[in-house]
């Protein structure tokens, strides 16, 4: 296994090093999305399979949606306007800084076991058995609760640049084959979000997964077909993307007004809290993210009034 | 635990940031009661802390280091506090400023408004880190609210200083997470030694928060950012959010790293913060627009505060520092924020915000005239402002150091903001004006509260200064022992 982690490293730094210098950006993109899967690959290989799911979804697919549909705005060809390749000072000091990071990661205690052992003894009590869904939905749920807010303050910032409500425009795709795929594709994403969303109790998955493979299916059916989504009015949609940050605090405020501390459930009823959260989560993620994507593209439709 | 204002302090902006968003026109009207509900809290945290002294709450029912808790000493209900002033200044400002009570000001400044909560409640350095997140990523958007070219360019270039700065601040988190298996302040603060990795991570997470900070020579985002922002916005940027990442460098330096690291690298810090005195100072006055003389005055500012390092090391003046470290901070928030809107409502009646087109602009607005003017006198620290109690303490403390050469950068500080200001004042009352005066009253009268405010303050300096004592906050035992 040696091996195979060596070549996962040596193609991720090769990687690296191509995506810099060349001079192709949407060269550069793919390259990115490629070391995204390389990423996804390390790891499994370091034991963190809920990373590598998040990795490839978020780290590499989503972010290469991103990365592409932003690209579509520098048409025709994009170049670097500055030459190939990173320059002197910034290797210099990427040179500076891995240097201090390695020294300093060598002289730390060769098995960090971190809180490992500490969460592996209270997960039973938090009525899941995967222990990072216990930490990110109960050990350490505050923090999921502020970075949900993130999400949504990403999906304001994206909107408020606009000035405007959304009014999700794409140019429908006539291709016959995408919308053919498509069609096949979509009932299955939605399927294998719901899965993520319901094993991340007990096995890798939750609800950034599942967001995210919920976002995919969105933004598939955005390129196919734009009708479902006008469908959904602007008001529809604002409610969704509030879901995930409205339940969780609306538990938090629940646990708080029954007289326990912020966000404590415990047993069979937390099950249920951590799942209503998770579900409304992915569904925010997933909405969050199209909304991203749509701002990349340029194409949301602005026809509101203007700010200040 | 329902008797927890920690948690509604989080809990609600971020209620309010959603419900502001759902039901965009009334955006205003959330923001305004949301403003007085958090003020209403923050002054229930400060009575609770009166009786019980330090506060500290699980959260989730874990403990740490498996959980994260909330923590309150003195220094906390100090920025809340100072938080809650500007929120409701800010709030009352933006309903006449934002002439759409729908703007999207309303549910991103209520992010902002809860980051800033949690960040001053929080023990645990990995849940710093979320909320710096929340806190840069609505920072930005606030910047970009106007959408003319120079803003967007002013926040993206802030977006990236704001995560390569985050960035960085990781690195060290899971640097000394990975040494010492906790992200809990009091735990690190008894684990941590001179160790390579304790030493990477402080030199990563100062540089990343001084970045965010804007410490002179990593200042240069700043001007643009809070120039180019609308003025509700910039009095934010400069009261409170570069105060933001200020609060957690401090609590780190004197609540979690060695006491040995901090004696040597307390005059570095001492030499930058004074270099920015003298560098903002002169930029300030070589500026042609009124937004960016304010602004500069904010690198001023934050130089001062970096004084607290060399002063607080030495076992003598450690309390004089401190407090008037602190004084500074709560003078510069209010008097900065005091002098951004009424610069504001200048720029809103001339039409420009270049120095030379504001003659006249004081005899159209006297108001707002008068509160630049009182706000000038916190700033350059004149008696009886809060600003000189700040600066009067520093002053002390710097004499009784024996280290006489920080009396030199705080005097020529104070000369400097002296004559930026008149830069900005002088044309203003030049000649009679024919410029009709019209903006609301609510943006009239809110600088000139926040201005008279902070010249009362200085009256009040004893019994505020008793809840920030609470706990005896930014007293490293290390530093003391540790001192020249």
């Amino acid at each position: 296994m040696i091996a195979f982690d060596f070549i996962v490293a040596a193609g991720m730094l090769l990687l690296a090093w191509h995506l810099l210098s060349c001079r192709d950006l949407f060269q550069s993109v793919v390259l990115f999305i490629s070391f995204g899967l390389l990423m996804a690959l390390a790891w499994v290989r370091l034991n963190a399979p809920d990373i590598a799911l998040a990795e490839a979804a978020i780290g590499s697919a989503m972010t290469g949606a991103l990365l592409l549909a932003a690209l579509d705005e520098f048409k025709p060809s994009a170049k670097r306007r500055n030459g190939p390749g990173p320059g002197i000072a910034s290797l210099l000091f990427c040179g500076a800084l891995g240097f201090v990071l390695a020294f300093a990661l060598l002289k730390l205690p060769p098995e960090a076991a971190g809180l490992r052992d500490a969460a592996a003894t209270e997960v039973s009590k938090t009525g899941v058995s995967n222990p990072v869904t216990a930490v990110l939905l109960s050990f350490r749920g505050y923090d999921t609760l502020l970075e949900i807010g993130v999400l949504l303050m990403a999906a304001l910032a994206v909107l408020s640049l606009g000035n405007r409500p959304p009014r999700f425009v794409l140019a429908p795709s006539r291709s016959l084959v995408l919308s053919a795929m498509v069609r096949f594709l979509l009932p299955i994403l939605v399927l294998a979000a719901g899965y993520l969303l319901w094993v991340g109790a007990d096995a890798p998955g939750g609800a950034f997964q599942a967001g995210s493979v919920l976002a995919g299916a969105f933004i598939l059916a955005a390129l196919v077909d734009t009708g479902w989504m006008s469908r959904v009015s602007d008001r529809q949609w604002r409610w969704i993307l509030a879901a995930g940050l409205g339940v969780f605090l609306a538990a938090g405020a629940g646990t708080m007004l029954s007289g326990v501390s912020l966000l404590e459930y415990r047993g069979a009823t937390s099950k249920r809290v951590i799942l209503a959260i998770e579900t409304a989560a992915a569904l925010s993620i997933g909405a969050t993210l199209l909304i991203l994507f749509l701002g990349g593209t340029g194409r949301m439709d602005t026809d509101g009034k203007d700010d200040s | 635990m329902m008797a927890s204002p920690e948690a509604w302090l989080v809990l609600c902006p971020l209620a309010a940031a959603a419900l502001a968003f759902l039901w965009r026109s009334r955006g205003a009207f959330i923001g305004i009661v949301s403003a007085l509900i958090n003020g209403a809290l923050v002054a229930w945290l400060i009575a609770l802390m009166r009786t019980e002294g330090v506060r500290r709450i699980e959260i989730g029912g874990w403990s740490a280091p498996l959980g994260i808790e909330f923590y309150a000493d003195g220094l906390s209900p100090w920025m809340l506090m100072l938080a809650a002033i500007l929120g409701v200044a800010t709030a009352v400002y933006a309903r006449g400023y934002f002439k759409d009570p729908g703007s999207w000001f309303w549910p991103i400044w209520l992010m902002l408004a809860a980051a800033i909560n949690a960040l001053f409640l929080t023990r645990d350095i990995f849940n710093a880190y979320v909320c710096l997140e929340l806190l840069g990523l609505s920072s930005v958007a606030l910047i970009a609210l106007s959408g003319n070219p120079d803003a967007l360019a002013a926040a993206l270039r802030y977006f990236f200083v704001s995560m390569l700065g985050s960035l960085f601040y990781l690195l060290g988190v899971s640097l000394l997470y990975s040494a010492h298996a906790t992200v809990d302040i009091d735990r690190l603060r008894s684990l941590v030694s001179e160790t390579p990795a304790t030493l990477a991570a402080a030199a990563f997470m100062t540089v990343g928060l001084l970045l965010k900070t804007a410490l002179f020579p990593l200042h240069f985002w700043l001007p643009p950012a809070h120039a180019n922002a609308p003025a509700p916005v910039s009095a934010l940027l400069s009261g409170l959010v570069v105060k933001a990442s200020l609060y957690l460098l401090l609590r780190l330096w004197f609540e979690v790293f060695p006491g040995a690291i901090f004696a040597s690298v307390a005059p570095l810090f001492g030499l930058l913060g004074a270099a920015a005195v003298v560098w903002g100072g002169i930029q300030a006055l070589l500026q042609e627009r009124v937004k960016l003389v304010v602004a500069y005055s904010t690198v001023v500012q934050v130089g001062y505060f970096f004084l607290l390092f060399p002063l607080a090391a030495h076992p003598l003046t450690a309390e004089l520092a401190r407090q008037g470290v602190i004084y500074l901070l709560l003078a510069h928030a209010i008097a900065k924020s005091a002098a951004f809107m009424a610069a504001g409502n200048f720029i809103r009646v001339v039409g420009s915000d270049r120095l030379e087109d504001m003659k006249g602009a004081g005899t159209a607005l006297p108001v707002s005239m008068f509160s630049l003017g009182l706000a000038g006198i916190s700033l350059m620290g004149l008696p009886p402002s809060a600003g000189f109690i700040g600066k009067w303490k520093l002053f002390s403390a710097s004499l009784t150091a024996g280290q006489w050469w920080w009396t030199v950068v705080l005097a020529a500080g104070g000369l400097l903001s002296a004559a930026y200001f008149f830069r900005i004042l002088s044309p203003a009352l030049a000649e009679p004006s024919r410029l009709g005066a019209k903006i609301p009253r609510t943006m009239k009268w809110t600088p000139m509260a926040l201005a008279l405010a902070g010249v009362l303050l200085g009256f009040l300096a004893p019994q505020l200064l008793e809840i920030f004592e609470i706990g005896a906050p930014l007293r490293p035992a290390a530093a003391m022992e540790g001192g020249p």
